[in-house]
């Protein structure tokens, strides 16, 4: 027994493997510290919902990244635990992370990482620093240092007063490694931050104070912090050019009231896709924090016509707890409540791609109305002018005829009242000329009778005519074309 | 236990109050929008205090050897617990090296010109460094180099220990000063020779100090004006001197001018001592040189 008690079960490669492993992309691990710092804020709220909340501070500044918050900060006990690796006791359905490997993430980047923290209402503060650097060191020269001993040599946990109404919690991540320098590119960071951070709109978006407000009231404990950014205010991006929001509840039954997700979104007032597409598309979220991109919805839910996926950008707030996101966010992982919750969701989809459909029909049934009214005004001009040759009668009619099925055809599918009047109006001018052209035929240019061809002549150019007509019918801009190519070179020659 | 920084005494919380004062007269039009380089020590002394006159605050922290993150990580958690993370930018390393390099350890480059430069030296200002060289007198000569190639104003603070007073550099400049004052004669001589046998450094660098900032200032277009010179116990009942001037640009000629402030206005200033945070004027028995009217201007007048 005594021999068995000096086993040892876990080892120093662990570290790395855990590190470098789950967090492939480093900007992931800046993450993982602004969800704790969330949680912090979040239990500050819940416990004390009277305490304004302050942003969350993100400063990159060479060597060092720090994140730091005024939340409800952590006691001893918890900065104790704080050194353990996989050791957590918070809530998955209460806070964003919860894993207890999150804060090891630094391992993959610096090579110390050190946590102040004071707990709301204990004066006192508390520090927990991780030597990373010795820590690999000591890996280099012996890859089988057991887990324990690592953890317990080079991490410390020192203490000092601290004023009581001091609360806040300050991570670095001193001396950033250079394979980690992409850090330090603050456009990138910026960026990343404001589409993963559990923040608020843009207040500049028309509909962002609309969208929050609906957001609080759908979602239970829904949280937008405030962040900063090296003293720049952090906002989720969006699109000005949006249409107004729309909002979906998705539910576990649809006879049940209990929800699974709700969703907000904005469809492009202009044609086709949002652009730039890393911030177009639906989010998946969790306690406001993003998972994965728009890119997961797509390949989620549309299944069907997937460019339709970019028409629009919005988010999917996840409400079922059980739905769990990977470590690095990136997706959720693999269990039965993820496939209920891809399930239900494509109705978000279907409806979307219903409007897609729509906003797409409204938009051709505009072009066809513009085209058909240019056409209609320029024949009606010509008709005027007297420019228009007599040879095109037949086409013109067919032409009109043509426009007015089209217009007719759209009129009795469109829900949009206003394209409805307009039609109508359309119409009414069309059926005018259309009428009068048939009846009298006024207005149109007869090259015979302006050069008073003999009756050999007409009957020679009446076949010419005809067996053009024969030769275009299938492509009358092309007759038309050659046409009144032949009366430029009659009336060129001197004749008229 | 955290390395906490030390608490500061009530001299130095005065002095600190005179060190505002001097900011508030010089630069009343920019206040609050003020920018600051200096060593403010980990707990952020002087920020603290004066956090409502500045914009931004450039702050240097070198560290103790050997566990240099933890002071400066220190000083950026005060910053954060204070709520002014967002206007600090930290430089790590040694100052004088900071100065002459332009930049710090990590590359992290200095942004001329500051409106306040606040050199609150933990050591002596006669730090020599591994060549001999008094590294500290140089970096000041670069720093007022580089402020006026922006051609601002800027009140300059100095604050340091007496425990490695260079005397030969000291007394070599005092005898220069005793050159500089030859048309005070008998009187000059009298006044050098008391400042040179005095028991106390202070009396010497009540001199020295500013004599140096304004050879310096007059060699780089500036003029320069001194507030009284402050002497007091630090912690550990360390001797401690702080000087505060006031540079002004002055480029209307190409060529230098000598410096505006006369040595007699600087010899005749009395110093503050500070007790228990308590202001005392003293000259420290030091006589005064006469004021250059009421010399008498010949032999004749001497006679008479």
């Amino acid at each position: 027994m005594a021999r068995a008690s000096q086993e040892r079960f876990a080892y120093g490669s662990v570290l790395e493997a855990l590190s470098k492993g789950l967090y492939p992309d480093k900007r992931l691990i800046i993450r993982e510290f602004i969800q704790n710092s969330y949680d912090g804020l979040s239990d500050l709220r819940k416990a004390h919902p009277k305490e304004p909340l302050r942003p969350i501070e993100v400063k990159a500044e060479p060597p060092s990244i720090f994140i730091g918050d005024f939340g409800s900060g952590m006691p001893e006990k918890k900065m104790r635990e704080y050194r353990y690796l996989g050791y957590s006791e918070k809530d998955p359905t209460e806070h964003a992370g919860f894993r207890g490997i999150g804060k090891y993430s630094g391992l993959a980047v610096a090579e110390k990482i050190i946590v102040d923290s004071s707990p709301y209402g204990i004066p006192r503060r508390y520090r927990v620093v991780i030597h990373v650097g010795s820590m690999i060191d000591t890996l280099e020269k012996d890859r089988n240092v057991p887990l324990e001993r690592l953890l317990r040599d080079f991490t410390e946990l020192e203490d000092a007063p601290e004023k009581r109404d001091e609360h806040y919690t300050f991570v670095e991540l001193n001396n950033v490694r250079k394979d980690a320098s992409k850090l330090f590119d603050k456009q990138e960071l910026q960026q990343y931050l404001s589409r993963t951070a559990p923040i608020a709109l843009h207040p500049e978006f028309t509909y962002s104070t609309g969208i929050e407000k609906k957001l609080i009231e759908s979602i239970p404990e829904y949280l937008a912090v405030d962040l900063t950014f090296n003293g720049e205010n952090i906002y989720k991006p969006y699109f000005p050019n949006s249409r107004e929001p729309g909002y979906e509840t998705v539910l576990y039954e649809d006879d049940k009231p209990e929800v699974l997700a709700f969703c907000w979104y904005c469809q492009n007032a202009d044609k086709g896709q949002f652009e730039p597409k890393e911030d177009s598309g639906l989010v998946y979220r969790v306690k406001n924090i993003a998972v994965g991109d728009g890119q997961l919805t797509r390949r989620t839910l549309w299944k069907l016509t997937p460019e339709r996926a970019f028409y629009f950008f919005g988010e999917i707030h996840i409400l079922n707890p059980k739905v769990v996101p990977s470590s690095d966010r990136t997706d959720f992982e693999d269990t039965e409540a993820r496939t209920l919750l891809y399930k239900h969701c494509v109705r978000i989809s279907t409806i979307l791609r219903s409007k897609a459909g729509e906003e797409s029909a409204r938009r051709r049934f505009d072009e066809v109305l513009v085209k058909g009214n240019e056409t209609v005004s320029g024949r009606a001009r010509e008709l005027k002018s007297g420019t228009l040759p007599v040879e095109l009668k037949d086409e013109v009619l067919l032409q009109i005829q043509k426009i007015q099925e089209d217009v007719q055809k759209r009129l009795r599918r469109t829900k949009d009242n206003a394209a409805k009047r307009r039609a109508q109006r359309f119409l009414v001018k069309t059926r005018k000329l259309y009428s009068s052209i048939r009846k009298n035929g006024q207005g149109f240019f007869d090259l015979q009778k302006a050069l008073k061809f003999d009756r050999r002549i007409r009957t020679l150019y009446d076949t010419v005519i005809q067996v053009l007509k024969d030769e275009f019918r299938h492509d009358p801009p092309r007759l038309e074309r050659v046409i009144r190519r032949i009366h430029d070179a009659i009336k060129g020659k001197g004749s008229l | 236990m955290i390395n906490r920084p030390q608490r500061f005494t009530k001299n130095k919380e005065t002095v600190r109050a005179l060190q505002r004062e001097t900011i508030e007269t010089s630069l009343a039009s920019k206040l609050g929008n003020l920018r600051y380089f200096g060593l403010p020590s980990s707990i952020l002394g002087d920020i603290r205090e004066w956090r409502d006159l500045f914009a931004e605050f450039v702050a240097v922290e070198r560290g103790e050897k050997g566990r240099e993150w933890d002071l400066q990580h220190e000083l950026t958690l005060q910053a954060f617990r204070l709520g002014l993370f967002t206007k600090l930018t930290l430089l790590r390393g040694d100052i004088d090296s900071i100065i002459t390099k332009g930049k710090d350890l990590f590359g992290n480059r200095i942004k001329f010109p500051f409106d306040v430069v606040s050199l609150d030296y933990s050591g002596g200002f006669f730090y020599r460094d591994k060549r001999g060289r008094l590294e500290r007198l140089q970096s000041v000569e670069t720093l007022i180099s580089k402020q006026s190639r922006k051609r601002v104003d800027f009140v300059f603070l100095i604050s340091s220990n007496l425990d490695q007073v260079d005397q030969g550099e000291v007394r070599r400049t005092i005898d220069n000063i005793r050159t500089d004052l030859t048309r005070y004669g008998e009187e000059a001589e009298k006044l050098i020779g008391a400042y040179l046998k005095h028991p106390m450094d202070e009396a010497r660098l009540k001199i020295y100090v500013p004599y140096f900032v304004n050879q310096l200032a007059a060699k780089y277009h500036y003029n320069c004006e001194t507030d009284r010179v402050i002497f007091y116990k630090g912690n550990k009942r360390t001797r401690m001197m702080a000087f505060r001037f006031y540079l002004t640009f002055d480029a209307r000629t190409e060529a230098l001018r000598s410096p505006r402030e006369r040595l007699s206005q600087i010899l005749n200033k009395s110093l503050i001592e500070l007790v228990d945070g308590r202001p005392n004027d003293t000259l420290l028995e030091l006589p005064k040189l006469s004021p250059p009217e009421q010399k008498p201007k010949n032999a004749q007048e001497r006679a008479n």
